[in-house]
C-alpha cells in the first residue's frame, strides 16, 4: 500500500500560521510582535478556506503567511528587540532597588537600532516611496499637532513638525501644489511631486482632542509614525537635493528681522531656535546651492506629430499650460493676513502661487512686513466689521484664495468682499463627466476658465463673423453666426431673425438684383467649422472600425452617456421653471454643450 | 542521624578549647606591643606612588608563567647553562593567547544620508550602512513587492459635501447619505428585535390562579363517535373497491408515459425553439455567474477582509448639519478627528485587524480586608479624642 495521505499536510493548510505560532517562532511578546509587523509591512491574510487553514479548527484565528514570518526571522531588529526588553528589566530592577550606578551603568548602554535598511528594503527605488508619501504625510501633520503624550514623546512631535514644515518648503520651491480643499475635516492638498500625484490631510489648528483607548489604538500609531519619520526624512533630503536646496534648510535673515531678535540688547531665543523659526514661517526662500537661474529652467513639452492620439496631446498642452498659469497665478501680489486667519495653510497656497505674504508680528514670528506697507494689494480679513482704513488694497475673504488656486486663475472679487455671502466652495477633486449636470455657478468658472485658453481664438472668430455679417448685411441676407464649440456669451440670433421678418420685399428686390453676373468672391472658409467636420468624420470612421466584440461594450457606453444627458437636460429645465417662478423676467436660455468636444 | 563523632572538625569546632585560646591572646599581644628591634621600614610602608627602588617592574603578575606549574615543562630542568648562546628563545607569553574581551562597537552616528543613491556600498563604507545591514541586507522579489492589501487608495477623495462651505446640492446628497445609512440601521435593529420577540399575550394573575378540578370522566364506548379524540375507525376497503383503485392508478399511469411520449417526438418539430430554450438559460446563468465573479473580484480588491473574530465598522458619515454650518473658515468646527479617521483607513485596507480591548469580569468578587495592624485605633475601638464615633 502507499502512503496514506494525512489531512491538513499540504496546500492551504501549510500556507498559514497562527498568531500564536508566530509569536512562538519568532520569541516575542505580542506588542513587539505587532510593532514589527507594522515596521516590515507583514499584514495579517484572510484564507480562501479557512477550515482548511486552520488544520479543521472553525473559530476565526488571525493568520500571517508562513513565508512572512520565516522571513521576519532574518530581520536583525528582532535582536535590538529583545535587547531592548533586557534592557528595560535592568532599568526597572535598578529603579527599585535605588541602585544609582546600576541604573546609570543601564541607562549608558541603551540599546538602539535604526530603520534605514528597512526603508530601504520596503522602497527599493526613490519612486516607490513617493508613491507611499499620502499616509505617512498625513500621519506625520497629524503628529505635528499633538501634545506630549505617553507613547508619543515630546522628542517626536518635534520631529513631526520639523519634516512636515520641510516638505511645505520643497512644495513651495518646487512649485508642486495643484489642488486645495477645505473641509470639515481638515484642509485637503493635492500636489505632484516627480510625476506622481499625492494627496494629503492637514488637520484644522483646534486642540488635541483625546481620543478614548477603546477606539484608537495609541501605540500602534506610534509605530506607525516611528518608521513614517524616518521615511519622510530620508525623502525630504532627497527631494531637496533635486532642487538644489541646502538640507537641512537654511534661510537667509534679513537684516530688519535681526534687529528684532536683538531685543533691547538681550536675545530672546538662542541662534538655532530663532532659524528654526524662521523657517516654521514658510515665509522666506530658501538658500539653495550653485546659480538659482537654473532651477527656473523647465523642460519643454516635445513635438510628437506621428502619434494617433492629437486630442490627448492637446489635452496635456491645455494642462501644462494651466499649470504653468498656476505656478505665477499670485506673483507680484502682496498679501496681508489678519490675526484671526489661520496662518500656514494661506501661506503655504498663497506662496505655492508665487505671491508674498506677512502677517502681524505678535502673531508669529517672520513676519516681512508690516500692516502699514503701502505696497501690499490685497489683505486677507474674516471678520465683517474692518473699518477700511487703507485704499490701495482690497479687503478680501480667505476662501478667494483656494477657489483662486483651483480655478488656477484670480477670481472676480466681488463675491468674496468681507460681508459678503461666499459662493459654495466646491471639491476640486470631483471631476464632471461628460453630459452630467453642471450647476450655473460652476459653469461659469468653467467659461472662465476655458476663456484664458480660447480666449484668443474666440476674439478672433468674433472678429471674422463681424465682418461677415457686416457684408451680408448689405444685401439685407441675414446669415447665423456660426457657433463655436463652447461658445455661450455670444449674442443670441434674435437680431437677425428680425432683419428677415421685415425685409421680406426688399430681400425680394435685392435677389433680384443680384441674378446678375458679378466678380466671384472667393469663398471663406470657416476654419473652425472645417475642423469640426474633419474631426466629426474622422470619428464615425473610428467607431465603424470598432470590432465585434467591443461593439457591444461601446453601444453601452454611448446608451449611458446619453442617459446622463437626459437626466442633466432634466434638471436644466428644472432649474429653468424654478428660476422663471421665482424671477418672472426672461432669462435666455443658455443650452450650450458642456465638457470637451464630443469626440 | 546519629551523634556527631567526637573527633570530627565540626565537634572540635563547637567545643571550649580555653588553653589554646589564652596562648594565641599571649601571641597577640606580643605582636601588638612588642616593637622592639623592629625597624620601623619593615613594618610601614611609604605609598610616594612611584615604583619603588626594590621593586622592579614586574609586569602584570597574572601573566608571569613561569612560575605557573604547568608551564614549567617549558624550562629546562638542569642547572647546566646552555652551551650555544643564540639559541632560539621561547617566549613563554607567546605561546598563550590572551584572551581579551572585545571592545563594545562603537556606533557611529552617519549624520544626513540618501538610501536611494545609486552607489553600491562597499563593505567599509561607513556612510550610512553598517555592516550588519550589508549582510543581513535581503533582497526583495518583485512578487513580495507588488504584494498591496488593497485597491484602495490611502486618502480618499472626500464628499464634496464636506466641504466647509459646501453647494446647497452636495450638501443635502451628503445629509441623505448620512440619514439613510442612519435609517438602515435602526430598520435592521428594529427587524431583528420584531424577529426575536415574543408577543405579548397578556395573562392575568387572577385567571392563571383558578384552577378547573379534576373530573373523573367516564369512559365512553366506542359506539359514540362524536368524541373529537377517539381514533376514526373506517370500513375496511373491499376488493372491489381494491381493483377499482388500482385499474385507475393503471390507467393513469399509462396515460402519462403516453403523453411524455407523445411529447418527445412531438419535440423534434420544436428543435428551434428547444435550442433557444437552451441559449437563453445558459446565458442568463453565465450572466449571473459574471455578476458573481465581478463581485467577488470587487470584494477582494476593495473590500474588507476579515482578519480576525471582530467585524470592521467604518466611521459614521458625521456631516455638519445645515444650522452648524456657518460657511467662514474662521468658525470652522471640527466634527471627526482625523486619527481616528486614519486608524479606521488602516482597517479598512486590511493593514490592521480589528481588535477589541478585552475587560476581563471578575467571576468571584475580590474581598478586601486589612491588617488589624495597619488598621487607625478609632476604627477598632471607635472613639476619638473621647468622642464616640
Amino acid at each position: 500500500m502507499g502512503k496514506i495521505k494525512k489531512k491538513y499536510e499540504s496546500g492551504e493548510a501549510t500556507k498559514y500560521i497562527t498568531r500564536k505560532q508566530a509569536l512562538l517562532k519568532l520569541q516575542l511578546s505580542l506588542k513587539l510582535f505587532r510593532k514589527l509587523c507594522i515596521l516590515k509591512g507583514i499584514y495579517p491574510r484572510e484564507p480562501k478556506n479557512r477550515k482548511k487553514a486552520q488544520k479543521g479548527a472553525t473559530d476565526k484565528k488571525t493568520l500571517y503567511l508562513k513565508k512572512d514570518i520565516q522571513f521576519l526571522l532574518h530581520e536583525p531588529i528582532v535582536e535590538s528587540m529583545r535587547d531592548h526588553k533586557i534592557f528595560l528589566r535592568k532599568k526597572k530592577r535598578a529603579k527599585v532597588l535605588r541602585d544609582q550606578e546600576a541604573l546609570k551603568r543601564a541607562l549608558e548602554s541603551k540599546p538602539t537600532y535604526r530603520l534605514d535598511h528597512i526603508v530601504k528594503e520596503r522602497y527599493p527605488t526613490f519612486i516607490d516611496a513617493i508613491r507611499d508619501l499620502d499616509d505617512c504625510l498625513t500621519m506625520c501633520f497629524l503628529f505635528a499637532t499633538f501634545p506630549g503624550l505617553r507613547f508619543v514623546p515630546v522628542g517626536v512631535v518635534k520631529l513631526c513638525r520639523r519634516l512636515t514644515v520641510e516638505f511645505m518648503h520643497y512644495v513651495i520651491e518646487a512649485k508642486a501644489l495643484r489642488k486645495v480643499f477645505i473641509s470639515i475635516k481638515g484642509y485637503y492638498y493635492q500636489a505632484e511631486v516627480k510625476g506622481q500625484t499625492i494627496t494629503w490631510i492637514v488637520p484644522h489648528s483646534f486642540g488635541f482632542q483625546p481620543q478614548s483607548p477603546d477606539d484608537v489604538d495609541f501605540r500602534i500609531m506610534a509605530t506607525f509614525i516611528e518608521f513614517y519619520t524616518t521615511l519622510l526624512g530620508f525623502i525630504n533630503f532627497r527631494l531637496f537635493n533635486s532642487i538644489n536646496v541646502f538640507y537641512p534648510p537654511k534661510v537667509l535673515l534679513l537684516p530688519s528681522q535681526e534687529e528684532d531678535s536683538k531685543d533691547g540688547d538681550k536675545e530672546l531665543v538662542s541662534a538655532d531656535e530663532h532659524l528654526i523659526e524662521r523657517v516654521a514661517a514658510l515665509n522666506q526662500h530658501l538658500l539653495r546651492e550653485g546659480n538659482a537661474e537654473d532651477a527656473d529652467q523647465e523642460p519643454e513639452i516635445d513635438e510628437f506629430p506621428n502619434v494617433d492620439d492629437q486630442d490627448k496631446i492637446e489635452e496635456m498642452k491645455r494642462e501644462a499650460a494651466r499649470v504653468a498659469q498656476l505656478k505665477t497665478l499670485f506673483s507680484g501680489l502682496k498679501f496681508f493676513l489678519n490675526r484671526e486667519i489661520p496662518r500656514e495653510p494661506l501661506t503655504f497656497v498663497i506662496r505655492s502661487g508665487g505671491g508674498q505674504v506677512s502677517w502681524d508680528r505678535e502673531v508669529f514670528p517672520g513676519a516681512t512686513f508690516d500692516v502699514s506697507d503701502e505696497s501690499i494689494t490685497h489683505q486677507i480679513v474674516d471678520r465683517d466689521n474692518m473699518d477700511t482704513q487703507y485704499l490701495s488694497r482690497t479687503y478680501i475673504q480667505p476662501q478667494w484664495i483656494f477657489d483662486s488656486f483651483n480655478a488656477r486663475q484670480l477670481l472676480p472679487m466681488e463675491n468674496y468682499f468681507p460681508g459678503a455671502i461666499l459662493p459654495p466652495h466646491v471639491s476640486p477633486f470631483h471631476v464632471e463627466r461628460e453630459g452630467d449636470y453642471v450647476p450655473p455657478e460652476k459653469r461659469k468658472l468653467f467659461d472662465l476658465e476655458r476663456g484664458i485658453l480660447t480666449g484668443a481664438e474666440l476674439v478672433a472668430a468674433e472678429k471674422k463673423d463681424d465682418s461677415e455679417e457686416e457684408e451680408y448685411e448689405e444685401d439685407g441676407e441675414a446669415e447665423d453666426i456660426t457657433e463655436l464649440a463652447d461658445d455661450d456669451s455670444v449674442a443670441s440670433d434674435d437680431d437677425n431673425s428680425e432683419l428677415l421678418d421685415g425685409d421680406s420685399k426688399a430681400k425680394r428686390k435685392s435677389l433680384k438684383k443680384q441674378m446678375k453676373v458679378q466678380p466671384g468672391k472667393a469663398e471663406e472658409i470657416d476654419m473652425v467649422k472645417m475642423k469640426e467636420g474633419e474631426t466629426k468624420e474622422q470619428y464615425r470612421l473610428r467607431v465603424m472600425m470598432i470590432k465585434n466584440k467591443h461593439k457591444r461594450v461601446y453601444n453601452r457606453m454611448m446608451k449611458s452617456r446619453q442617459r446622463r444627458k437626459k437626466e442633466a437636460d432634466r434638471l436644466v429645465t428644472k432649474r429653468q421653471s424654478f428660476q422663471d417662478n421665482s424671477n418672472p423676467s426672461p432669462k435666455t436660455s443658455k443650452k450650450g454643450k458642456t465638457g470637451k468636444a464630443s469626440a | 542521624m546519629g551523634k556527631t563523632k567526637k573527633a570530627s572538625k565540626a565537634h572540635w569546632k563547637r567545643l571550649d578549647h580555653p588553653d589554646v585560646d589564652e596562648f594565641l591572646e599571649l601571641q597577640r599581644e606580643k605582636e601588638r606591643h612588642d616593637f622592639t628591634g623592629e625597624a620601623s621600614e619593615s613594618l610601614f610602608r611609604i605609598d610616594r606612588g612611584g615604583v619603588e627602588p626594590g621593586e622592579e617592574s614586574k609586569g602584570d603578575p597574572l601573566l608571569d608563567f613561569s612560575k605557573l606549574r604547568c608551564f614549567q615543562n617549558f624550562k629546562s630542568s638542569s642547572t647546566v647553562p646552555d652551551p650555544l648562546v643564540k639559541r632560539n628563545k621561547l617566549n613563554i607569553a607567546s605561546r598563550v593567547k590572551v584572551r581579551k574581551t572585545k571592545p563594545a562597537p562603537k556606533l557611529e552616528e552617519p549624520g544626513v544620508i540618501d538610501p536611494w543613491e545609486e552607489k553600491e556600498p562597499q563593505k567599509n563604507d561607513k556612510e550610512w550602512m553598517y555592516e550588519e545591514t550589508v549582510r543581513h541586507n535581503s533582497v526583495v522579489s518583485k512578487k513580495r513587492k507588488n504584494q498591496k492589501t488593497t485597491a484602495l487608495k490611502a486618502i480618499e477623495v472626500p464628499h464634496p459635501g464636506y466641504s466647509i462651505n459646501p453647494s446647497y446640492g452636495d450638501h443635502q446628497a451628503l445629509l441623505r447619505a448620512a440619514l439613510d445609512t442612519e435609517v438602515e440601521a435602526l430598520r435592521k435593529e428594529e427587524n431583528l428585535k420584531r424577529i426575536t420577540s415574543v408577543p405579548n399575550t397578556a395573562v392575568d394573575q387572577d385567571e392563571m390562579m383558578k384552577v378547573e378540578p379534576y373530573v373523573v370522566e367516564e369512559v365512553k364506548t366506542e359506539d359514540e363517535s362524536d368524541d373529537d379524540t377517539k381514533p376514526i375507525l373506517t370500513k375496511p376497503k373491499s376488493k372491489k373497491l381494491r381493483r377499482k383503485e388500482k385499474l385507475d392508478k393503471e390507467s393513469q399511469q399509462s396515460s402519462s408515459d403516453q403523453k411524455k411520449v407523445r411529447v418527445m417526438e412531438s419535440d423534434v418539430f420544436r428543435i428551434k425553439q428547444i435550442r433557444r430554450e437552451i441559449e437563453k438559460e445558459e446565458a442568463d446563468r453565465k450572466a449571473k455567474l459574471l455578476k458573481k465573479v465581478a463581485k467577488k473580484d470587487q470584494a477582494d480588491k476593495f473590500g474588507q477582509k476579515k482578519l480576525s473574530k471582530w467585524a470592521f465598522e467604518p466611521e459614521k458619515l458625521n456631516p455638519l448639519l445645515s444650522d452648524e454650518l456657518s460657511g467662514r473658515l474662521v468658525e470652522a468646527k471640527a466634527t471627526s478627528s482625523i486619527l481616528l479617521d486614519r486608524f479606521k483607513s488602516f482597517q479598512k485596507r486590511n493593514i490592521l485587524e480589528v481588535r477589541v480591548k478585552q475587560r476581563i469580569k471578575r467571576v468571584n468578587k475580590l474581598k478586601r480586608y486589612e491588617r488589624p495592624a495597619d488598621k487607625m485605633e478609632w476604627e477598632k475601638t471607635g472613639v476619638w479624642n473621647g468622642f464616640k464615633l
